[in-house]
């Protein structure tokens, strides 16, 4: 009996004791802050009319949270990635879950690593599916109302929100492991920009077809597509705006806060791969806090508009030159840097050459 | 108090008709549902929750049936707040039936788990005497909570201490003096189940010898507003422990405002 009370008195006592330090930040720690969604009567519209096209979310969800499970876990310096979980990964959006899934249930190690970029994913998911129902839900007849209303409740989180501001896409390539995660795991971050592609075009599809048999006929078709954008990727990571065009015009800002949370993504998806960043969790917290508090800027609209997606083969092209400068000690992520700019304007210059060729009506 | 069954009835009914809008996560595991052994997550902020639970136990010549809503919500950020109470009908020889207490709990959760230090939360409960199968007596208890992941496995541990007054032979079941468990899970996430154990060392609020007792559980998400749970126990390895607990649940969780354009 003495025992019995002895043991339970030192387990109380530890508690106690963390649980003070804890109190008085003697000990470093986050809070969980979970938050519910916002109950609205579109909720579940886009599950309950298309079941499966919502599990390839689910399967996008999955496939996003493994990276960084398996860098965490693993190391930078694993082939898991492009190997096994690479088929894993494909088995999951061949077979994609029924329902939706947080990120600490598939990556619960990097959730103990990084709770605070955890949870700023799954808030932003669950504006993900908000936004994704209210299309989805033929009764929800203002749709602008039902998004601005969706959108703020996203933002009344401070913490949990990033900006609704057009941070440039650049600032992911701009940071001294920019690049790590492409340059390593190419096959996994095809992968992953697939999806980036995948995301923005269900949005178009909600957004333009009315009829629930056309949109899922047309949703499927592109979830056909998306298997060849995994082979053959773009040479750049899409954008909102690439293949959203209308959609993102309806609501710029919700375009430009997924944006952010795929830039961050990268941005994680690089401190992770980067055997150069030797504290993670204090850089992810900066990667976080940049993408939070960065001003806009018009580089985005930019992107979308002079250096458009292309499918061409250059994204493995790339890829290969950037592990070949990597291994000569240059850097190849201020060569790609430099590369797409002159692109850019290149472009540029030639739409304003188009611009100045003067109008010839027919007969003149 | 058979009216008593039929109003609680009515009121899960009515709480089911409403258009309320839910997201269940399978994974946060509640006191009973199905084991004794809770994780240290409340659940969210303004996130709302109705359990119903029908548990059967043997114990050696006596038969009790329980069944046991509950009620919690996410009150603000890392705090929950709930509300359980039991209807038991009980067979030995002859048969009796009623309510038993009704407890108010709250959860705060005071860290989330890190690299090295586990999640904590404390968990503070009010037990009311409401029915004739209760104490006699107000308690009230203080339980800390502890939750460790090691990738899809999860163990925690569940330390209780109740003040109040001992309860007269055979009372307050549902009451401990103090309770130690260690409980431990593991999910298959894409399959939205999980299986969870635990061992529980009760010592009964009417002051009778401590019981230890072990359990296997089962959660499902079976939609995404629902959660199915079932689970067996036993205590019989130790003469004063039950021979046979087995209890199947069902939890719902829903936001109550609802919009309309």
């Amino acid at each position: 009996m003495k025992c019995k009370k002895l043991f339970i008195y030192t387990l109380s006592s530890i508690f106690l004791l963390i649980s003070i330090l804890i109190a008085t930040n003697g000990l470093a720690h986050e809070l969980r802050d979970r938050i519910f969604y916002l109950p609205g009567g579109y909720n579940f519209a886009f599950y309950n009319k298309h079941p499966k096209v919502y599990g390839t979310v689910g399967a996008d969800h999955y496939i996003h949270a493994i990276a960084f499970e398996i860098l965490f876990r693993y190391g930078s310096e694993n082939d898991l990635l492009e190997k096994e979980i690479y088929d894993k990964a494909i088995g999951v959006w061949s077979h994609p879950p029924k329902f939706g899934l947080t990120m600490e249930l598939i990556s619960p190690e990097f959730s103990k690593l990084a709770w605070k970029a955890t949870n700023i994913f799954d808030w932003a998911d669950m504006l993900h599916e908000q936004l994704y129902d209210i299309l989805a839900d033929e009764r929800i007849k203002d749709k602008r109302k039902a998004y601005e209303e969706a959108i703020a409740y996203y933002l009344s989180e401070p913490d949990l929100a990033l900006s609704p501001d057009a941070i440039p896409m650049d600032v992911m390539d701009n940071q001294h492991y920019s690049g790590a995660f492409r340059i390593s795991y190419p096959k996994f971050n095809a992968l992953l920009w697939a999806f980036h592609w995948l995301e923005p075009v269900f949005y178009e599809g909600l957004f333009i077809f009315d009829d629930p048999a056309k949109r899922e006929k047309i949703l499927q078709a592109w979830i056909i597509e998306n298997n060849d954008w995994f082979t053959n990727p773009t040479q750049r990571m899409p954008l909102m705006r690439d293949s959203a065009f209308q959609w993102s015009k309806f609501s710029p800002v919700a375009a430009n806060i997924f944006d952010n949370v795929h830039t961050l993504h990268g941005m994680i998806a690089d401190i992770m791969a980067s055997p150069k960043v030797k504290d993670k969790q204090a850089e992810i917290t900066r990667a976080i806090k940049l993408m939070q508090t960065l001003p806009g800027s018009d580089s985005n609209n930019r992107m979308t508009q002079f250096l458009p997606l292309r499918r061409d083969g250059s994204y493995w092209k790339d890829v290969a030159m950037m592990q070949e400068m990597e291994k000569r000690g240059q850097d190849p992520i201020a060569h790609m840097r430099m590369m797409m700019e002159e692109e850019m304007k290149k472009m540029e210059e030639e739409a304003e050459r188009i611009k100045k060729i003067p109008y010839i009506k027919e007969g003149e | 108090m058979g009216k008593k069954i039929l109003a609680i009835l009515l009121m899960l009914l009515s709480w089911f008709s409403l258009p309320l809008y839910a997201q269940v996560d399978f994974r946060n595991t509640d006191k009973g549902r199905p084991i004794l052994i809770e994780d240290a997550y409340p659940i969210e902020y303004l996130a709302f929750e109705l359990q119903g639970g029908i548990g059967y136990e043997k114990d050696g010549g006596e038969d009790r049936l329980d069944f046991s809503p509950e009620f919690r919500f996410g009150a603000y950020k890392n705090l929950q707040l709930g509300i359980e109470t039991s209807y038991t009908s009980l067979s030995d020889g002859r048969t009796s039936s009623g309510g038993s207490d009704t407890f108010l709990h709250a959860i705060y959760s005071i860290n989330q788990e890190g690299l090295e230090i586990p999640a904590l939360s404390i968990r503070l409960d009010g037990g009311i005497p409401t029915g004739g199968l209760g104490t006699d007596h107000l308690h009230a208890s203080a339980t800390a909570l502890a939750t460790k992941t090691f990738g899809s496995l999860r163990l925690h541990s569940n330390l209780s201490y109740t003040i109040g007054p001992t309860a007269s032979e055979g009372e307050g079941r549902d009451i401990s003096r103090y309770l130690y468990g260690l409980g431990i899970d593991y999910a298959w996430p894409l399959r939205f189940f999980m299986v969870m154990g635990d061992i529980v060392l009760i010592k009964p609020i009417d002051d009778q010898k401590s019981e230890l007792l072990l359990e296997l559980g089962t959660r499902m998400q079976i939609h995404p507003k629902w959660v199915l749970d079932a689970g067996i126990g036993t205590g019989a390895f130790r003469e004063e422990g039950s021979d046979v607990l087995a209890t199947v649940g069902i939890t719902y969780i829903f936001g109550v405002r609802r919009i309309s354009y």
